[in-house]
């Protein structure tokens, strides 16, 4: 694929972040579970549903309903240790853990931001289930704080403190089951105002605000830790948030594929007004055509009806050639619309009018049944759900109503990414109603003299640490930025500090030896800092060669449970005991008794290189020339 | 209260530049404070709180409180009141769904946010419930009167009188299937019982309910217990004052609890309400009714015995070590009717209380024995204290809970004033109260602590 250069300025392109960091603190923030994740089979399951509710200014979010149509059963996954009455929403929380409170404080003076005088702790409502309780607690702890990037200051509206979710396993037959080990740890969120004018801006505005929240050293460290939403638009589009951003280098990838997506969408919207159409040609007028594929040789029909499912059809008028126009890599806009549909009410897909209809088995003479019954002009195109009736119905509708959107090009969304730099349907974008006062929380103030002292450890800035450290280790800039941003800085530190070894071996080892690896076996697990440390360990008492730390890091990663010792001994490389090397030794002397003979004392050295070669690495050198001497002394006393 | 206050919750200095300002609760305004700027839309603020901040509402949705300063300056940008409503519903009588009614307590089955102290206050109109629940619309044809808003913890034993007429009232009008109760959690097994005693062997099924978790939460049990009252009441024949909550802490399936034999055991759990010694009445699942106890009464087999009246003052003590005699003796000197007494493990109290005991008994005061234990019986042969106190004239109240013993206390003194009767009036048992016997797992089945509830319940 050819890679497109967008001129961002003349797109009117705007983009801000909001950044997730879990942080490191012992205890969760509003009880005192431990703050783990958990392996293993749940200790106990718990079901739950939801319904909606107002906001205090008295309206439902509209997201919220969409939500709450879902209508879908909770199952909750928890854990004796790491869950308590708390996340089962079953007792109230307790004070707020101070320690995120002076986290969150920390960052607002990093950011040179105002610190909330009184603190208000407010729900924000998750109707997808991710929260027991059906909303977070979340708290405003500053205002107005700013990050300088190369060429402008960002501003950030906001640092707040909140829950984390609980982490979603798995969603399937309208049951989605939540683990609740991550539910309550607490998290510090930084909106940045929407200026960001480039994918490079947002790039260096994540990373800057990434090294900040490091330097606070309260930051949790390792893959999905740290999250980015990216809320971005161009002229003649709208608001999407892209949501699960796990890794800066996704950014560009993403941005790309979401402006491909908004300028499609305008294309659409305009070749709909060119035609004359209009949204209210879109009627919600289902037809069941059920009838018509009675004797379909269509299999997935066939067998949909023997089930006892419906047929139903939609005619879009207008829309013909529109369903099929690709808008997002290689996925259709009928592909957007089915998505859609498919996570509102979990319907596997839809069959519309741009497809190649005969690769479902369908007839000609049923098609042309579909089209006279839904009585298509020729500019029309319609749309077939499969299902039972009631949620057969409600695709329908979410059909129609998209179909209407497209005459406004872009709707307002949150999408979450994908791998391949697409992204699908989540929700409708929240409003403000979704936020009300928590009940549960009394305001809690901030004193001046808390500010004070806070202000006075204030950590130092680490825009410097990329300079301090490519000099002090002699390498370029951007091999101590990927270590920062593979969240390998510190273990490279320590092993270099501490155990001598080249920086240059050591950087190459973290960044491209694992991605090497991670590329070759897509299973890889990701190898443990102490076990990586331990392998340089090795390297240097010279147990291992150099070459064979790849070999040792391709088994450690094939595995999470096998330790360093059983990786050793699959390269041969397993430690001999005494009295195995005596039987070495025993026979590499009987093989050589007249070189013995010969060459007395002078044997030594050529019959150590020999025992060398079968042990080395796998028992120290010194009790090697120990009990080889030591053998030697009594043939030759014999 | 009828007076409206603009600026509810903000006193002092601050009100007077709110004031000055022109601002009233729900403006959107801009307060500049030194080089600091905030604007939001200002909220109330609780009497409660200090009068040194300005709640504000911000733009993203979030609430912050700002400090109050002599130099602060205040803008109103604009003004939007807004309501808090559920949106209204219709309603339409279907005569082939039974006739329910729902009598409202003040409990949080249907409540909102309340910005005077932050907490959460009933809201009750029908339309209100219907919009809220609109699940109850298949079940039956439900008609809510609100007959008081009293929190649980403030109601008054002539409340429960009250609610017990507003009940008898709509079963001598015939035209109801069954009576739902809605109540606050932290006192429902006190009204409950009291009704028990009161409205003996009614002709439908009366539910109490209630929710842990109140109806202006998504997670709200309020909904699902009431749609299984709805289903209990209009489908059962059980003609008893039950309680019906949720069976766990999922949402699968509500209990039914015998007005007598249950207790609230935890603060917040949902599953917080426990049949204690016995079994639940039954459980509802899926809009299913299985019935556990096989004993009930069936609504109509007896004749309906009204007797609605309450000698309230009676007195519940716990005893604790150190207690002093003269709390009894207050008591007597307040004239009371009836003491009833929580002692330790078999029904013991300290022998220092005994000649307090004594007198309370020769004043024709019924001294009744419940034990703190909550599980087992009161044994007062067993142990000499116990044998002092049956000597001194105390009454033993079988296993009786507490509570139950003293509603069931104030219901017999409007029967009879004489000792001996009170006696054997305390030991008959009337609606459930006493269990003749105790099963073996009695003493620990379904309280949701023991491993493997869950199957149990499932499989029940
Ligand atoms: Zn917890």
């Amino acid at each position: 694929m050819v890679k497109k250069l967008f001129d961002y300025r003349q797109l009117g392109f705007k983009a801000g972040l909001e950044i997730h960091q879990e942080l490191n603190l012992n205890n969760k923030l509003f009880c005192k579970c431990p703050n783990i994740l958990q392996r293993g089979e749940p200790d106990f399951i718990i079901k739950r549903f939801f319904r909606p509710v107002m906001g205090e200014m008295g309206e439902f979010d509209k997201a919220m309903l969409t939500e709450y149509e879902k209508n879908k059963t909770v199952v909750y996954e928890g854990f004796y240790q790491s869950t308590c009455t708390y996340e089962l929403d079953e007792t109230p929380p307790t004070q707020i853990n101070e320690e995120a409170v002076e986290t969150g404080l920390t960052l607002t003076l990093l950011l040179k931001g105002t610190p909330v005088d009184e603190l208000h702790v407010c729900r924000k409502n998750y109707l997808d289930g991710s929260v027991t309780c059906g909303f977070q607690r979340t708290v405003i702890i500053g205002l107005n704080g700013a990050v300088p990037i190369e060429n402008k200051i960002v501003p950030i509206t906001s640092i707040s403190i909140e829950e984390d979710a609980a982490r979603k396993i798995s969603e399937e037959n309208g049951v989605i089951r939540y683990r609740l080990d991550r539910l309550g740890i607490p998290l510090i969120e930084l909106v940045t105002a929407p200026v960001l004018e480039h994918p490079e801006e947002i790039y260096e505005a994540a990373y800057r605000i990434g090294l900040l929240l490091r330097a606070t050293g309260k930051a949790k460290r390792g893959i999905g830790t740290i999250r980015q939403d990216i809320n971005l638009s161009i002229e003649g589009g709208a608001r999407v948030e892209l949501k699960g951003v796990q890794k800066l280098e996704w950014i560009n990838r993403l941005v790309e594929a979401e402006i491909q997506r908004q300028l499609s969408l305008i294309d659409i919207k305009n070749t709909l007004l060119e035609r004359k159409g209009s949204p209210e040609t879109l009627v919600f007028n289902p037809v069941n055509l059920s009838k018509i594929f009675e004797k379909t040789k269509c299999k997935l029909v066939s067998n949909s009806l023997k089930q006892g499912k419906q047929v139903l059809g939609i005619r879009l008028p207008y829309f013909k050639g529109l369903l099929g126009r690709k808008i997002q890599l290689e996925k259709s806009f009928g592909f957007e619309i089915a998505d859609k549909v498919n996570a509102i009410t979990g319907l596997k897909g839809i069959i519309h009018s741009d497809e190649q209809l005969s690769k479902y088995g369908f007839e000609e003479h049923e098609i042309g049944e579909v089209k006279l019954t839904l009585g298509l002009n020729s500019e029309d195109a319609f749309a077939l759900v499969i299902g039972e009736l009631e949620k057969a119905n409600k695709a329908v509708k979410i059909i129609v109503e998209r179909c209407r959107l497209a005459y406004t090009g872009v709707p307002l969304e949150t999408r979450r990414v994908l791998e391949d730099g697409s992204s699908r349907f989540e929700r409708e974008i929240h409003g403000g109603a979704r936020l009300y006062p928590d009940t549960d929380t009394p305001p809690l103030k901030i004193s001046v003299d808390q500010i004070n002292s806070i202000q006075r450890s204030l950590p130092p800035y680490p825009w410097e640490t990329e300079k301090i450290y490519s000099e002090k280790y002699s390498l370029p800039i951007k091999v101590v930025r990927e270590l920062i941003l593979e969240d390998k800085i510190d273990l490279f530190i320590e092993i270099v500090d501490r155990l001598s070894i080249d920086p240059v071996l050591v950087s190459k080892t973290l960044i491209e030896t694992m991605k090497a690896l991670q590329r070759e076996n897509p299973k890889f697990k990701e190898i443990s800092d102490d076990k990586i440390f331990e392998i340089f360990k090795t390297l240097k008492t010279g147990r291992i060669a150099k070459e064979a730390v790849e070999d040792v890091m391709r088994i450690l990663g094939s595995d999470e449970n096998i330790t360093l010792d059983v990786a050793l001994e699959k390269l041969g490389l397993r430690e001999i005991t005494v009295e195995e090397l005596d039987e070495i030794i025993r026979v590499c002397v009987e093989d050589n008794l007249k070189l013995i003979k010969e060459k007395r004392e002078r044997a030594f050295t050529p019959l150590m290189g020999e025992v060398m070669k079968k042990v080395r690495g796998r028992i120290d050198g010194r009790i090697v020339s120990e009990h080889l001497k030591r053998e030697l002394n009594r043939i030759g006393g014999e | 209260m009828g007076f409206k206050d603009f600026l509810k919750g903000y006193r002092g200095n601050l009100r007077v530049i709110l004031e000055s300002a022109g601002a009233k609760i729900w403006s959107f305004i801009r307060v500049i404070r030194d080089d600091q700027i905030f604007e939001g839309v200002l909220l109330p603020r609780s009497d409660l709180d200090d009068d040194q901040h300005i709640n504000l509402k911000l733009k993203n949705g979030y609430n912050i409180g700002v400090k109050y300063s002599p130099n602060m300056r205040i803008e109103v940008l604009d003004y939007k009141p807004v309501s808090y409503r559920l949106p209204e519903k219709k309603l339409f009588f279907k005569p082939d769904k039974p006739n329910i009614t729902l009598i409202g307590t003040g409990g949080t089955v249907a409540s909102r946010l309340d910005y005077n102290t932050g907490a959460v206050i009933p809201a009750f109109t029908p339309s209100e419930l219907f919009s809220a629940v609109p699940e109850i619309e298949d079940i039956c044809n439900l008609t809510p009167k609100p007959v008081m808003s009293v929190l649980s913890e403030n109601m008054k034993p002539e409340d429960w009188v009250k609610i017990a007429k507003e009940v008898d009232k709509e079963i001598t009008n015939g035209s109801v299937k069954g009576i739902i109760i809605a109540h606050g959690t932290d006192t429902m097994t006190y009204t409950a019982s009291a009704l028990s005693f009161m409205l003996r062997n009614p002709p439908l099924p009366i539910v109490f309910v209630g929710s842990q978790r109140s109806s202006d939460r998504p997670s709200s049990d309020a909904a699902f217990n009431l749609i299984n009252a709805c289903i209990f009441a209009a489908e059962s024949n059980v003609g008893e004052v039950v309680i019906c909550m949720h069976g766990s802490s999922s949402d699968n399936y509500a209990l039914i609890h015998r007005a007598t034999r249950v207790r609230k055991m935890h603060s917040s759990r949902r599953d917080a309400f426990k049949s204690i010694g016995s079994i639940p009445l039954a459980k509802l699942e899926a809009g299913r009714i299985k019935i556990l106890l096989k004993n009930y009464t069936i609504a109509g087999a007896k004749k309906y015995d009204p007797q609605i009246s309450l000698d309230t003052k009676v007195a519940l003590l716990y005893f604790y070590p150190g207690m002093d005699a003269s709390v009894i003796d207050y008591f007597i000197d307040k004239k009371y009717h009836g003491i009833v007494l929580i002692g330790t493990g078999l029904g013991h109290v300290s022998e220092l209380l005994l000649p307090s005991i004594k007198r309370a008994v020769d004043s024709k005061i019924p001294v009744l024995m419940t034990t703190q234990t909550l599980w087992g019986y009161t044994g007062l042969n067993v142990y000499e204290t116990g044998r002092k106190l049956l000597a001194a004239g105390v009454i033993p109240c079988s296993n009786i809970l507490p509570e139950v013993a003293y509603t069931k206390l104030m219901w017999v003194l409007t029967q009879t004033d004489d000792l001996k009767q009170i006696r054997s009036l305390i030991n008959t048992n009337m609606v459930g109260e006493i269990l003749d016997r105790e099963e073996y797992n009695g003493f620990m089945i379904l309280q949701g602590v023991e491993n493997g509830v869950e199957n149990i319940l499932k499989n029940i």
